[in-house]
Parts: structure tokens; sequence; C-alpha cells
């Protein structure tokens, strides 16, 4: 099995506005998602994030920035553990927040430092 | 492997103290997809060096590089790749670091030493605490 990291997308500018009851009951959507597969054994980790933010480069500290104003900026991550990427992709489908249209999810596996192959595209 | 230990008692008590931060790490994946192994080599070990930095200083919570392919999944498609990742600034791995605060973890992420060649920039993003 391999870990995959899910990063969970949408417009920052809308989700600011929601006030903090619908907030918590989206975070219970979201945790209840991931109730089954926690019980497989397949959930390591996930957060939500502030909508707030730094950009970082070699000389400018930037606040918010481009990343945070994008239309799918990240509001979240999950770490899940899949047999493969289509698998934490189908996964991925069955997002609530993807169902309900509010969020895009990018799906992307988390290299293993323990191999020795060419670990940059397995 | 490094990567998976989490520190020492000591250093977790000082970070409950902390607030935490995601730190995603944007490239041309293009260009990661380039290099020589060599030269992947060279960059990661300069990572994993500052991964021991920021363990030092008590930051250090957890940190993976990902794969330059992934999935996009929206309601009605899925497709292999998608923008996020054919973008100039894509997400080429994470950290999550402790900080007193997020002008702190800001500071922390233009220590890294591929902000300082100018090959990524750094997304800084407090985790809400619950």
């Amino acid at each position: 099995m391999e870990k995959f990291l899910l990063l969970i997308r949408e417009d920052m500018e809308k989700l600011k506005m929601l006030p903090e009851d619908e907030f918590q009951s989206c975070i219970q959507r979201m945790t209840h998602w991931v109730g089954d597969l926690a019980e497989s054994g397949k959930y390591v980790a996930s957060e939500p994030l502030m909508t707030i933010g730094r950009y970082v480069s070699k000389d400018n500290i930037l606040s918010d920035g481009p990343f945070i104003e994008a239309k799918e900026a990240i509001s979240g991550f999950f770490i899940i553990k899949a047999e493969s990427l289509e698998e934490a992709t189908a996964f991925a489908q069955t997002c609530p927040r993807v169902l309900d249209k509010i969020s895009k999810v990018e799906v992307r596996p988390i290299m293993s430092l323990d191999k020795k192959t060419d670990n940059k595209n397995l | 492997m490094f990567l998976l230990n989490l520190k020492p008692v000591l250093t977790s008590v000082i970070q409950r103290a902390m607030d935490k931060f995601l730190l995603l790490i944007r490239q041309d994946l293009d260009k990661v997809n380039r290099m020589t192994k060599d030269e992947y080599q060279i960059k990661l070990d300069a990572m994993l060096r500052w991964v021991d930095d920021l363990a030092r200083s008590g930051n250090y919570i957890a940190a993976e590089p990902l794969l330059t392919i992934g999935s996009y999944v929206s309601f009605d498609d899925v497709r292999s790749d998608g923008p996020f990742i054919e973008a100039k600034e894509a997400i080429g791995g994470y950290f999550i670091i402790s900080a007193e605060n997020i002008d702190q973890a800001a500071a922390l992420a233009q220590t890294c030493p591929q902000i300082i060649t100018g090959d990524v920039v750094i997304e800084v993003r407090p985790l809400r605490m619950k």
C-alpha cells in the first residue's frame, strides 16, 4: 500500500464567509467521509487550513498571495493509504464537498524514501 | 527512516505550545521530471539537511516529497495530472512545522535551500486548531 496526499481545493472567499456553525458541520461531514477509511486502517491524517497564508519566495514574503486568492485554493488536506492512484482517486470522488460541487481534489502519490528505485516517477 | 520518526518528548512538549503550519513546496514539475537522478538526489539531500536543521531548532514535525503525477477530481470529471500538476508552481512536497506565529513560519520557510536557489516558492498555511 502507498500513501496519498489529497488536497481539497475550493474558493477561499466563499469559505471565509461561512458562519462558524456551518463550517463546523462541513468539518463533521468530512470527518464522517473518512470514518470507514479509518476502520479499514487506511486513514493517516487530515487537517483543515485557515483561510490566510503567506507566499514566500527568495526575495519576498507576501500576505496571502496568488495561491490563496485562486478560485481553487487549498482548504485542507487528507493523507490516506491506498493500493494505487486509481483507488485513491476513486475515494476522492466520494468526497462530500466534491459531490456538492464546491470542491475539487488534487490526488498525489507520496514518495516513499525507503525505496531504492528511481523515485521521481514510479 | 528519519522522516518517519517524531522528535523526542521534550521537543513535542515545546511544539504543543506553538502553532502548526503546512508548507507547500511549489515548483515547476516539468523541470523536476527533466532532472537527472544525480541532480535530483543533490536537491533531495539539501532538503534532508534542512529537515535536520528544522529538527534541531525544534520546528520540524513532518515532511514528504510527492511524485510528479496525480489526478484531478471534480464532481463530473476525473483526469490524470490536470491543471494543478501542469502549473508552473505545482506542489512538489509538503512540510508540517511548528512556529510561534505565521510570520515566524514564513521566515523559516525562507531558509529552505531550494528557496535560496530560486527553484521553489512556498505557500505557508496555518493548520486550524480544533
